[in-house]
């Protein structure tokens, strides 16, 4: 059952209870007090007829002819009687068992009751004879030769014919006003729980996948915070699904990617490898293919060193100790050595962070190694890269190289795994793709943030910095951010 | 003989398809990017274009715009998804070949599209013997020679993958039909055969551990 509906039924239900129960009783009530009037008046007029009638028998009693009879009381009651009935009272006198005089009309007279002994106080009955209510008063009356039993009958049919209308009356009423009633209640509650419906709506289209749905509802009722709640809660659910989505499509890519890494060699090997076997070509051919097959079978190389490697610090224990920072450019700039005079490029090492350094001194060169050698491949021949560290808020480490830079666009993809920013995707630099993938995993570890700045033949800056509570105090002072084309990885 | 561009742009690969076409005789072009791919479509005049869809500048789906109507194409791709395979035969492609390949399943492809649009080799001769591949008349110096059906497909066989050898299984499976369960030594037979009626000891080798290979001098 509807709520509405719940609220609907329940009101009503309260409303029709007591709005009945109080017309019953003040009904009830009203009638009780003008039937305590109507004895009360019916109590006074009895007591009038019955002295009159007692002045009569003892005017009766008091003649000389002795024990008066039944006629001769009788006579004297009729033209009482007659008076009285015309205002519907009936009168009737009895002693012991001997009915001296009744007028009571045959209708109620089973009310009646046959009594040999009047009784001592005047009594009073309501009987319902033949559809019809009758007043009873049973007295005594002595007189002389006494006691008699004297009763006063009158009809009560005005007054509960007065009842019985009030009371159609008040079923009237009370019939019309729970008809309005229920109008109203159901327009009220239709008004009262539109913002359960809004929301139940909003719900329905969330459920069903569009999570972008939000509930709009004014004022400043629980409904209202009930909804801005809700549209919070939509609103994360909408982030994390967002947030789950990419994960999944970035997964997917990176499979795709790999898939393609993989796939571009083994079809060179296979299909080289077949030529070898089974052609009958030429000499110089051959000596291609077979080329062909060692270049492949070394980028496949590469490909699992590198993929190995970035498993590998994911997944090994770091051995974080105390780096001079001095002794770590200086390690870098030998390990780096051979590689940048086949391209006569110059190393330009600036040092200028005193502090040492918190991190685990291998990982750390990796990743100044792997900087170096992007520097170097995007670098003419004859060119300077610089290494430095320095403190700028945070301690720091940069690789500036002037090389051929990158777009903004491509810039967003560079974090990508097996991104090359060579645009045909060429293996001449050798490189996999995996270096940065690499340097932010290293980066990530020492809860550094890696960032990227670069222009478009204007050369490439790459910037460690240890925005991190590894770090000693003092190398720490309020952080200055950088702007620009920057672009971030936070741990 | 056909004239075929090949759209590639991993060094690799170009030359190994480009080195198989021409063994089995066609001649090719070789270019590694979108942009230069539109423009040899446009000063040359192809009978076939294979082509990655993964290039720099274009990617395949868009370069197929401007390739001639009538020219086929064959995509090889690393992309090994249904609907990039739908997308492309959608678009017009006329075969679909996933890296890595076989080189004998690319070149049977080539050869199948090739003849679908009537370009395929119709007229091979070597030595005086002269085989018409519409007709299926082969004569040697003028002579007509009587060859049974499986003689005739093992012949063209050997002519479509000239200069590369192919193993016995390769040979029943090509020429005899997939379902075929027979002796490899059925194929021995129907060689000596062949090299018999058309005098081919010469040109047809025996190739050590492999099986047999149809030589043709560039």
């Amino acid at each position: 059952m509807k709520f509405w509906q719940k609220a609907f039924l329940a009101t009503l239900g309260a409303f029709i209870v007591s709005i009945n129960g109080c017309l019953y009783l003040t009904s009830r009530y009203s009638f009780s007090l003008n039937v305590q009037q109507e004895t009360n008046r019916v109590l006074g007029e009895y007591r009038v007829i019955a002295t009159g009638i007692d002045q009569t028998l003892l005017g009766i009693d008091s003649r000389p002819s002795a024990v008066p009879t039944a006629s001769v009381i009788s006579s004297a009651m009729s033209s009482l009687a007659d008076y009285y009935a015309k205002q519907d009272v009936y009168l009737a006198l009895q002693q012991s068992h001997t009915v001296l005089f009744s007028n009571v009309p045959a209708a109620a007279r089973p009310g009646l009751r046959i009594k040999t002994v009047p009784p001592a106080k005047d009594a009073l009955t309501i009987q319902r004879r033949g559809g019809t209510h009758y007043l009873y008063i049973v007295g005594s009356i002595h007189g002389l030769h006494g006691p008699y039993t004297f009763t006063y009958v009158t009809n009560l049919a005005a007054l509960y014919h007065s009842y019985a209308r009030l009371t159609h009356y008040l079923i009237l009423v009370s019939a019309v006003t729970e008809t309005l009633l229920a109008l109203a209640l159901l327009a009220i509650l239709g008004r009262l729980t539109r913002p359960i419906r809004l929301m139940l709506r909003a719900t329905r289209k969330i459920a069903a996948g569009v999570y972008d749905e939000r509930i709009r509802i004014a004022g400043r009722d629980e409904f209202h915070d009930l909804a801005a709640n809700f549209n919070r809660m939509a609103l994360a659910v909408q982030e994390k699904i967002a947030a789950l989505d990419n994960a999944v499509h970035e997964k997917q890519r990176l499979i795709d990617n790999l898939a393609h890494e993989l796939k571009t060699p083994l079809t060179t090997i296979k299909g080289h490898a077949q030529y070898l076997q089974s052609a009958h070509g030429q000499e110089q051919n051959r000596i291609k293919a077979a080329g062909y097959i060692l270049s492949a079978t070394d980028r496949m190389q590469d490909l699992v060193y590198k993929i190995l490697d970035v498993a590998l610090v994911r997944n090994s224990k770091l051995d974080f100790k105390e780096i001079r920072p001095a002794e770590l450019l200086r390690e870098v700039e030998a390990l780096t050595a051979t590689t940048l005079h086949e391209k006569h490029i110059t190393l330009d090492v600036r040092c200028l962070l005193e502090n040492p350094l918190i991190g685990d001194a291998t990982l750390l060169q990796s990743l100044l190694i792997n900087l170096i050698d992007n520097g170097a491949k995007s670098s003419p021949d004859h060119s300077v890269i610089t290494l430095s560290a320095y403190v700028d808020g945070f301690p720091t480490l940069e690789v500036r190289d002037s090389g051929c830079g990158m777009a903004e666009e491509q810039l967003s993809l560079i974090w990508e795994p097996f991104y090359r920013v060579d645009p045909a995707r060429s293996r001449r630099s050798g490189g996999v793709g995996l270096g940065l993938s690499l340097c932010r995993e290293i980066a990530r570890l020492h809860q550094a943030n890696l960032e990227i700045q670069s222009q478009l033949g204007q050369g490439t800056t790459v910037r460690l910095v240890f925005t991190t509570p590894l770090q000693p105090h003092e190398n720490s002072v309020t952080s200055a951010l950088y702007d620009g084309g920057v672009s971030h990885i936070n741990p | 003989m056909a004239h075929i561009l090949v759209v590639e742009d991993e060094k690799s690969i170009s030359d190994l398809v480009a080195m198989n076409l021409s063994l089995v005789g066609h001649t090719s072009d070789q270019v590694d990017a979108g942009n230069a791919a539109r423009q040899y479509l446009e000063d040359h005049t192809y009978d076939l274009v294979i082509m990655d869809i993964m290039l720099p500048e274009m990617n395949g789906f868009d370069l197929l715009r401007y390739v001639p109507d009538g020219t086929p194409v064959i995509f090889v791709t690393a992309r090994d998804n249904l609907s990039d395979r739908v997308h492309g035969l959608n678009l017009g492609a006329d075969d679909y070949i996933v890296k890595p390949f076989e080189t004998v399943e690319l070149l049977a492809r080539i050869e199948a599209v090739l003849r679908r649009t009537h370009r395929a080799l119709t007229v091979f001769s070597l030595d005086g013997t002269v085989v018409n591949l519409d007709s299926r008349v082969v004569t040697v110096e003028g002579r007509a020679v009587e060859l049974t059906l499986r003689e005739y497909e093992l012949l063209e066989i050997l002519i479509r993958h000239q200069n590369i050898a192919l193993s016995r299984d390769k040979l029943l499976q090509l020429a005899w039909g997939y379902d075929y369960v027979g002796e490899t030594r059925t194929v021995d037979v129907h060689i000596q055969k062949l090299r018999q009626k058309l005098g081919w000891d010469r040109h047809i080798k025996t190739v050590y551990k492999m099986g047999y290979r149809l030589e043709v001098d560039p």
